[in-house]
């Protein structure tokens, strides 16, 4: 048997089918990405601008609309093209921004052939700067998809890809990319403006609303610039549709609060992106999710070069908990490591070598945040105990303060105080233990990420003085408290005095010393005979019915629990009980 | 001559830059703070692809419908690029169809916003075409301009070819006018009738088109400009009309004698090349004698 030879192989384009272009056609991108490609190439045609000029560029992508007659134009200002880049853009999936400097957003080459099944023509005029010509270059795109077959690529091509020249303004340097009659069926929102709009508020590069500032706090748009300004790809497109400016949407500062800056970094302490968040401003409850019915957007979109790649909170769905908490939050994460590349339809990355550790760091991000929104709500809960225990303080100022005069009601708001304050005992234990919370030290290494952000929430200046100065208040209260109650309500404070402290124990009401027996539950339920042959009526809604015995036990037991059945004022409750009852008719 | 469009994009004259930026834009300046000095206007009509009026005016203008009645892909595409290059996105609505047929409907098929302050009627060929059954397009398609304009002030540009397939339509109404005010024994009538008929088309249309319009806005009082003979493409005449809401009578405004008289007595002013505008001046007729 003789060996293997190796013989030449060449390629031309009859080796590629125009099968291939079913793939583009085909809905590689859906209707809104074939947008973003649009933009992302007038955006790159301002890098290679500045990058041949050194000069500035204006940096506006323009966008014109016309539904009536259904087309969708997107212009740049950037470099523009000439003859051989013209060309060059032809190409199907040869990209020179792939081999060129990672700046480039794009780089698969697909650009021009993004809208081949949206419309009918796609039309590319374009002027390089300081050159006197105009180039045209169109796209007969229905042509092409109506005769897809398995051809060779460039037979199909054939005539319906059209290079043309004239003369042009010498100064003009331009990109215009028309698509002609989009098809309506499918790529409908491609002639709508307010779907682009919406579209390019959350997904493209364009700037932070200028008017987006609190009052108080300042501008929420400038803060973010300023920290983003050393940040590599977050440039941003002043984008126009039909003359209207799109910025991102975010809530409305009375919402949120003011940004902070984050650093991402994955296990070895590199930085893999750099994040601006906003926490939720919800502080009279504790459900802070922030609203989004205004159109605008809560958790977290990651943008590499700019652009957001998927769904907001992208990773956080496995190995991250309660990741419904991150809606407490708004905010956007800007991948720095130049080894992330978005997948072909950008919505997650692409497998490369950091891919895994990048992404572990984005949850690590993701997990401390969702630390902080129970933090943010253990924060929330203390500071409405402290809220809860001046409402209980003046409630009890209140009742003490109309008892100065006897009346019937004395008794009434004696119950009162007495529940009150013991509602009182419990917030002031919570919010002691919060205080208890701020005094301890830090153990990272022992303590989990979530205890320490409570702590870290705690020791928020306005926080810990509220807690401080709360708790204070309560102690001084407690001390003035037996005082105010034995002025409002004289001998029978002295038990609510009593009551209030003597430790707490069981029940000392005779229902409770009860030795009682088993008893079948449907037994419980038939009426007990209770040895009295009228039935009792409640004199007040003429409608329940109750045994004599129950009656006296329920009233006994309630009384005993609040002056305590060795005081003086139940003994002489109780021993009143009968006569009350012979003057009502009962015999006892 | 204009220079050759061959290769360039514009296509404009001298001559009609000059109108456009030195004559017309001072007369829509002055419309403005006479009728409509608190708002901007809305323009109707056939600017081109360069939509050179509509840059020239851009201070007064809100809105543009744009007809354009053209095939060509090509004259397509550039108003596309020149609407973007010049920030006119929200501006310009382009109508894709033939102006005549959007006059004469009764339908609003185009989302039209009437009335228009600014009418620009840039006809390629000639204002009466006469068809077979003696009715022109383009006539009817005026008639039906007035008709939508509900009444409201607003400036005509009305800009013709001199060539024109009227069928004698123009000698016809020039002899009526004659007829009508010859037992008046009017001084030059006939000098100046002869004159205008000698300048062929030119003289014909001076007069042929003010008569049509004044005879067709009952509800209006149109006040003529003199006409510019110029040399665009072809030898072009352009006039200028303001109309004027007549509220009068309730039977609209009635044409008497000394109207046609203020017609044939407007001078013709001449553009041949650059700012060199002349001035040309018929037998005068003479109301008092």
């Amino acid at each position: 048997m003789s060996t293997w030879t190796k013989k030449p192989v060449t390629w031309t384009i009859k080796d590629v089918g125009a099968s291939l272009l079913d793939s583009i056609a085909g809905g590689l991108y859906s209707k809104l990405e074939v947008f973003r490609e649009y933009v992302q190439n007038a955006g790159d045609s301002y890098t290679d601008f500045q990058r041949v000029t050194g000069k500035s560029p204006q940096n506006q992508v323009q966008v014109r609309v016309d539904e009536r007659n259904g087309t969708l134009s997107i212009m740049d200002y950037g470099l523009g093209m000439d003859e051989v880049d013209i060309n060059t853009a032809k190409k199907i999936a040869v990209s020179p921004k792939a081999v060129r400097t990672t700046e480039f957003v794009g780089f698969r080459g697909i650009g021009i052939w993004s809208g081949l099944a949206a419309c009918e023509k796609l039309v590319v005029i374009t002027t390089k700067y300081q050159d006197p010509h105009e180039y045209r270059l169109t796209i007969d795109c229905k042509g092409i998809i109506e005769n897809i077959s398995p051809i060779p690529l460039d037979e199909i091509l054939q005539d319906r890809v059209i290079i043309e020249e004239r003369m042009g303004q010498k100064d003009d340097h331009f990109t215009q990319v028309t698509l002609h009659h989009i098809n309506r069926s499918q790529f409908s929102d491609l002639l709508d403006t307010e779907a682009l709009r919406r579209y390019s508020e959350r997904f493209l590069p364009v700037p932070f609303d200028p008017s987006w500032k609190d009052e108080k706090e300042g501008s929420y748009s400038e803060a973010i610039e300023k920290y983003l300004e050393d940040t590599p790809w977050t440039a941003n497109y002043n984008l126009i549709i039909n003359n209207e400016p799109v910025y991102r949407k975010f809530p409305d500062t009375k919402n949120i609060q003011f940004p902070t800056k984050e650093i991402i970094t994955d296990s070895g302490g590199r930085t893999v992106a750099i994040a601006w968040v906003s926490e939720t401003r919800r502080d009279n409850s504790k459900k802070g999710v922030i609203t989004t019915n205004d159109g605008s957007v809560s958790n977290f979109a990651i943008r590499v070069k700019n652009f957001v790649i998927g769904g907001r909170g992208l990773y956080s769905e496995e190995g991250v908990s309660d990741i419904q908490n991150l809606k407490w939050f708004v905010g956007e994460i800007y991948i720095t490591d130049p080894d992330i590349r978005p997948d072909t339809k950008r919505i997650r990355f692409q497998p490369s070598e950091r891919h895994d550790e990048v992404i572990k760091a984005i949850k690590k991000f993701y997990t401390s945040t969702v630390c902080r929104a129970r933090a943010l709500s253990a924060q929330l809960t203390v500071l409405q105990k402290c809220t809860s225990a001046q409402t209980f303080i003046d409630e009890i100022k209140i009742l003490c303060a109309q008892h100065t005069i006897d009346d019937g009601s004395k008794t009434a708001s004696l119950f009162k105080v007495k529940e009150i304050t013991s509602q009182l005992s419990s917030v002031k234990a919570s919010i002691d233990d919060a205080l208890r919370e701020i005094a301890k030290k830090d153990n990272p290494d022992q303590e989990s990420e979530t205890v320490l952000a409570i702590r870290r929430y705690y020791r928020r200046k306005d926080v810990k003085q509220t807690i401080e100065a709360s708790l204070g208040q309560i102690n001084t209260f407690e001390l003035q408290l037996p005082e105010l109650i034995r002025e409002a309500f004289g001998d029978e404070a002295k038990s609510v005095l009593a009551v209030s402290e003597r430790p707490k124990r069981r029940s000392q009401a005779r229902t409770s010393r009860l030795p009682g027996k088993p008893v079948n539950p449907e037994a419980v339920f038939k009426p007990q005979n209770t040895g009295v042959s009228t039935p009792i009526e409640s004199s007040v809604t003429k409608k329940q019915v109750v045994d004599l015995d129950t009656a006296i036990d329920a009233f006994q037991a309630a009384v005993a629990s609040v002056l305590g059945d060795n005081s003086e004022a139940y003994q002489k409750i109780i021993d009143r009980i009968p006569e009350e009852l012979q003057r009502r008719g009962i015999n006892v | 001559m204009s220079r050759s469009t061959k290769g360039i994009f514009r296509s404009s004259s001298m001559a009609k830059d000059y109108i456009r930026s030195r004559i017309d834009r001072e007369i829509v300046r002055e419309f403005r703070e006479e009728f409509y000095p608190e708002s901007k206007l809305r323009y109707l009509g056939l600017p081109g692809k360069e939509l050179l009026d509509v840059l020239s005016w851009r201070e007064f203008i809100e809105y543009v419908s744009a007809i354009e009645g053209s095939d060509d892909e090509d004259e397509r595409q550039d108003l596309e690029l020149t609407i973007m290059k010049n920030k006119l996105d929200n501006v310009v609505d382009v109508i894709y169809d033939n102006i005549d047929d959007i006059l004469t409907s009764d339908i609003n098929n185009h989302s039209l916003k009437w009335p228009y302050q600014l009418v620009n009627l840039d006809y390629c060929g000639g204002l009466i075409n006469r068809k077979e059954d003696t009715t022109s397009n383009r006539i009817d398609s005026i008639r039906g301009l007035i008709s939508k304009q509900q009444d409201n002030a607003f400036l005509l540009f009305i800009t013709l070819n001199l060539r024109d397939r009227d069928d004698g339509d123009m000698d016809q109404r020039l002899k009526e006018i004659e007829d009508g005010l010859y037992p008046y024994s009017l001084r030059n009538l006939v000098d100046s009738l002869e004159e205008h008929r000698q300048l062929g088309n030119v003289g014909k249309l001076k007069i042929y088109l003010p008569v049509f319009l004044l005879n067709n806005s009952p509800k209006y009082k149109p006040v003529f400009s003199p006409p510019v003979l110029y040399q665009g493409t072809k030898q072009m005449l352009h006039f200028v009309i303001k109309y004027v809401p007549f509220t009068g009578s309730a039977s609209g405004r009635l044409i008497i004698p000394k109207d046609y008289v203020d017609i044939l007595n407007q001078p013709l002013f001449l553009l041949h090349e650059g700012p060199d505008l002349r001035q040309y001046d018929f037998p005068n007729v003479d109301i008092t004698s």
